[in-house]
């Protein structure tokens, strides 16, 4: 007759012998096999089941049989038992299966975000790295303005550098560039193609250098040396010459001036501080640019390259001596200039007139942060789970640790295991980071790429998170285990371990409050966008269709707005020279004079606009009167806001009606005396985005700086429409020329993208928080629930209800979660609220965040706590009881 | 005959040998085959036979296959290729051992 053991005996057989010192997995196997078989024949012949064991053991290996791993353990070489260890380790995972998916989940989504976040702060971190044997340096200029506001820019004088290398022997050598602010044309007249540049700067040969600008044709050493040359980038030479040869060809800039292409650069990569498809010869500029030789107006980008060791400090404190030399004392009473490194323009520069929008460092900060605290999260729940497993055997085999063998074994299983579990997320969030990158991507407007070649520093990164998580998820439960006294592992009793406060509840309070705060953050960011994106800006934005006026004859410009006028769409035209949307204003001294109080200078923004201006922006005329066409003189009056009645000292807007302006302005070729009256005063409109405060402005009547032309729609749908009949208009106006338009809303929202981006990062991340927190709480709560499933037996025979008994689970949460809110309130009371001082025009803390917030975690968590506990709460207790 | 140092020797050989013969085994049936082989007189102490089989299992001799058998997990053993070469070597090794032992045991220019 033949027999086979039951399942629990064999079991049994398999637990003794692990207490018995034989754990190694395929030895155990073998061994529990041997002995199974011996049983089952000494059982074939009416021995019952626990004599045929004792007959077995002693039969199979008289001394004690721990040894024979041992011994086993001593013939094999490391390896061999590395990858057993692994292969256990798997069998291990395959078992516990929610084990393993809750931290499978956790750990893959949390190094999935930490992923992401590194790809995008290593992007940020990487702007103008690449130029670390020079020590370049930009020139940055500040201006106190007689308000007492500062204005910084990086804006300074053409003649300034040059002959500040000549004077200071620290300044190797140096490069200028000059930025248009607006789009220009460029046109290869061979081909009869023309084009709007977005990106034409005028550089100094130095910038090929400096930059470290690749060449693909011409010489780097000279492409920029001769007046009326131009570097172009490869995108750009096949824009224009398609597949033909590009050097040597002639390119027209604005209808005026010839540039030969004397070199092709790569197209340049996006991770530097400016971006330039063509870089036209800067000594061009002479011929044609009329303020070229000015030592007083700041329109150049000027950067240095200083010799290596040079104190910077002590050098800038020399400069003030310079100006005073060649532009008189008088400018350093206001101005004064500094040197910026290059390396630091991207993340620490928030100056006027930055070639590209700039990152904040503290946004990176934050995100790092964001992302170690994510993963903090994930590798708690991890240590968790670990801590409830680890204890569950040591209820098994607390025997043992009694005996002493556990402490290591355990210790080295479990870093094995987490090791294997570490690696498995690791793969998975690499693939996941690696599907969603083209999203991350177009959500966040960048490029990054993962292995798109060998990427040390990301295997780096990767060697170094997978061996911190898995060593201290590993580790943390060993080290916790063995502290366990081997009696209350026994009665199980692991609640008293650390006092009342559990390491569970430290847990939950951890993850509550981050996410909290989190959610707090993000509630924050969103109001204050949602606030300044309705925010009334002094003008009506919506309706607002710009035209550029680039390729209209400036003679043609009144036919043309004419003409628009006539338009069913258009209800008002007008003609600026700014959009009032991320442009920089121009300022100039004004003099007031007025009968009683004498001269008043004050630097002022410049605003060039027509007679229907007021109209056309919907403005707010607060005192005096509108440009009237039936007044000749008005072509020289002037209307003042709000800012510069009070900069004036006037009591009262109508003071300032009649006040007399002197100012000079630039013409054409050289600058005249403007004289004037001022005849209205408008409310203060916000000309730059809502980060800067409301300067002081004058506006006036310039045909000359017409740039835009701003048409108010009549139609509040159908914009299509609107656009095809002023396309059809203008095209029959001014033919062969692309129309070049934006509505305005549209346009002002870019000026926030930088936050709309963080805010989009910073959501993603909150999302993923809660699932970790999520994934913390459920397991908590079926520990919990399991642990206590004889208390919860007990009390259903004693009568208690099934809704009691989730009351008693969840208490403990409730009090936990209401602490890690009163955190995570006062944390990002005072986070966000440092944040909002970062804007002009912010909104007030908003409190019901935190109300919202508190519910929303306290709602979910309960929501888990129902669900999990309520279940073990309807569970039979006969059948609870019994179990054990 | 039990446990004498001569015999620990010449496990190694009589494990590949009965694999050799035996295709498929596990380790209880190795122990069992080598017992009723010697007639009773040979038991493979478990002690020494499933250290040698792991080892073998390293070293490439034999290659182990984990079988459920309805209650527990069976690790079976088959010898591959280099193991089936070994077991000749082996053999010729014992015989030369012994023939050296019997010259020393009764030295034939007496």
């Amino acid at each position: 007759m033949s027999i086979q053991l039951k399942k629990n005996q064999v079991a049994f057989i398999r637990r003794d012998l692990e207490k018995r010192g034989i754990y190694y997995s395929p030895l155990q196997e073998d061994i529990v096999d041997h002995i199974c078989t011996a049983v089952e024949a000494e059982m074939a012949q009416g021995v019952r089941f626990k004599e045929a064991y004792k007959t077995s053991l002693r039969q199979f290996y008289p001394e004690e049989v721990g040894q024979i791993q041992s011994q086993t353990l001593n013939h094999l070489n490391s390896m061999t038992l590395l990858s057993s260890y692994l292969r256990t380790a798997f069998r291990n995972l395959r078992r516990h299966k929610s084990y393993t998916a809750i931290n499978l989940l956790g750990l893959t989504t949390g190094l999935t975000i930490c992923l992401l976040i590194f790809l995008f702060i290593r992007y940020e971190l990487s702007y103008d790295q690449e130029h670390q044997e020079k020590n370049l340096y930009r020139l940055t200029a500040t201006i106190k303005q007689s308000s007492g506001q500062v204005i910084n820019t990086a804006l300074t004088g053409a003649p300034w550098g040059p002959v500040m290398v000549e004077e200071f022997p620290e300044l190797l050598d140096v490069s200028r560039f000059m930025k248009y602010r607006l789009d220009v044309l460029v046109a290869h007249p061979k081909s009869n193609q023309s084009f709007y540049e977005a990106n034409l700067m005028w550089g100094d040969q130095a910038a090929l250098q400096f930059f470290d600008l690749p060449l693909l044709e011409g010489d780097r050493a000279s492409a920029l040396e001769r007046p009326n040359s131009v570097v172009i980038s490869e995108r750009t030479a096949r824009k224009y010459f398609g597949d033909g040869q590009a050097m040597g060809e002639m390119l027209l800039y604005n209808n005026e001036v010839e540039l030969m292409v004397t070199g092709v650069m790569r197209d340049m990569p996006e991770n530097v501080h400016f971006k330039a498809d063509l870089i036209a010869s800067f000594n061009t500029l002479q011929s044609f640019w009329g303020t070229i030789n000015s030592w007083t107006i700041q329109y150049y980008y000027t950067y240095f390259n200083i010799q290596q060791g040079t104190d910077i400090r002590q050098l800038a404190t020399r400069f003030p001596d310079f100006f005073k030399k060649h532009i008189g004392d008088e400018w350093n009473a206001r101005r004064s200039v500094q040197l910026q490194p290059v390396a630091d323009i991207h993340l620490r520069s928030n100056l006027g007139s930055e070639l590209k929008a700039n990152t904040n460092i503290g946004y990176i900060y934050l995100l790092a942060l964001v992302a170690v605290v994510i993963l903090c999260m994930a590798c708690a729940n991890f240590v968790n789970l670990n801590i409830a497993r680890s204890l569950n055997r040591l209820r098994e085999v607390g025997i043992r640790k009694v005996m002493g063998g556990l402490r290591k074994d355990l210790m080295f299983q479990f870093i094995i295991e987490s090791g294997a579990l570490v690696i498995l997320a690791l793969l998975l969030s690499l693939l996941a980071a690696f599907l969603m990158l083209p999203y991350f991507n177009t959500l966040l407007d960048k490029n990054l790429t993962l292995f798109s070649e060998p990427d040390w520093m990301l295997m780096a990164f990767l060697m170094a998170m997978t061996l911190l998580v898995s060593l201290v998820a590993g580790a943390l439960p060993g080290l916790y285990a063995s502290k366990v006294k081997p009696v209350i592992a026994l009665k199980g009793k692991l609640e008293r371990v650390l006092g009342k406060f559990t390491l569970r509840d430290g847990l939950t309070l951890f993850q509550f409050s981050i996410c909290i705060c989190l959610i707090i953050a993000v509630g924050v960011i969103r109001s204050q966008q949602r606030y300044i994106m309705n925010k009334d800006l002094g003008y009506e934005k919506e309706q607002l269709l710009m035209l550029s006026t680039n390729n209209i004859p400036t003679s043609r410009l009144e036919t043309v707005k004419n003409e628009l006028l006539q338009l069913n769409e258009v209800s008002e035209v007008s003609i600026t020279s700014h959009q009032l949307a991320g442009d920089q204003p121009y300022h100039s001294a004004y003099i007031f004079s007025n009968a009683e109080r004498g001269y008043d200078t004050l630097l002022l923004g410049r605003l060039h606009v027509d007679m229907d201006f007021i109209k056309t922006y919907s403005l707010d005329l607060l005192a005096g009167r509108d440009y009237n066409p039936a007044i000749t003189s008005d072509t020289a009056s002037f209307l003042i806001n709000e800012t510069t009645v009070k900069q004036l000292g006037l009591a009262s807007n109508e003071e300032a009606v009649g006040v007399r302006i002197n100012y000079r302005a630039q013409g054409e070729n050289h600058r005249y005396m403007r004289t004037g009256r001022v005849i209205g005063v408008v409310r203060d409109f916000h000309f730059q985005s809502l980060h800067h405060e409301v300067e002081g402005f004058v506006m006036d009547i310039q045909p000359a700086r017409a740039h835009f032309i701003a048409c108010k729609i009549a139609v509040t749908n159908d914009f299509e429409r609107v656009i095809q009949s002023v396309e059809s208009k203008m095209t029959e106006l001014v033919p062969n020329t692309p129309l070049d338009y934006f509505f305005l809303d549209d346009r002002l929202a870019m000026q926030y993208a930088t936050e709309a981006q963080f805010n989009t990062l910073l959501s993603i991340a909150t999302a993923v928080a809660l699932v970790v927190a999520l994934l913390g709480l459920i397991s908590l709560v079926s520990q919990m629930t399991s642990l206590r499933r004889k208390e919860i037996g007990v009390r259903k025979v004693l009568g208690a209800s099934s809704q009691g008994i989730v009351l008693m689970v969840s208490r403990r949460f409730i009090q936990v979660i209401l602490i890690s809110l009163l955190i995570a309130s006062v944390a990002g009371y005072f986070w966000m609220d440092g944040w909002l001082n970062n804007f002009s025009n912010r909104i007030d803390f908003p409190w019901y965040l935190i109300v919202l917030a508190g519910a929303l975690n306290l709602g979910i968590a309960l929501g888990v706590v129902q669900l999990i506990a309520g279940r073990a709460a309807r569970l039979n207790p006969a059948r609870t009881l019994r179990y054990d | 005959m039990q446990s004498s140092q001569l015999l620990k020797g010449t496990f190694y050989t009589m494990i590949l040998k009965v694999l050799s013969e035996n295709g498929r085994m596990y380790g209880y049936e190795i122990a069992q085959k080598v017992k009723s082989l010697s007639g009773d007189e040979i038991i493979v102490n478990e002690g020494s036979l499933y250290p040698i089989l792991h080892k073998m299992e390293e070293e490439g001799m034999v290659i182990a296959e984990r079988i459920d058998i309805g209650n527990r997990t069976r690790r079976y053993y088959t010898l591959t290729d280099s193991g089936t070469e070994r077991v000749q070597v082996k053999i010729e090794e014992f015989e030369q051992f012994v023939q050296v032992v019997r010259r020393v045991l009764y030295p034939a220019g007496a």
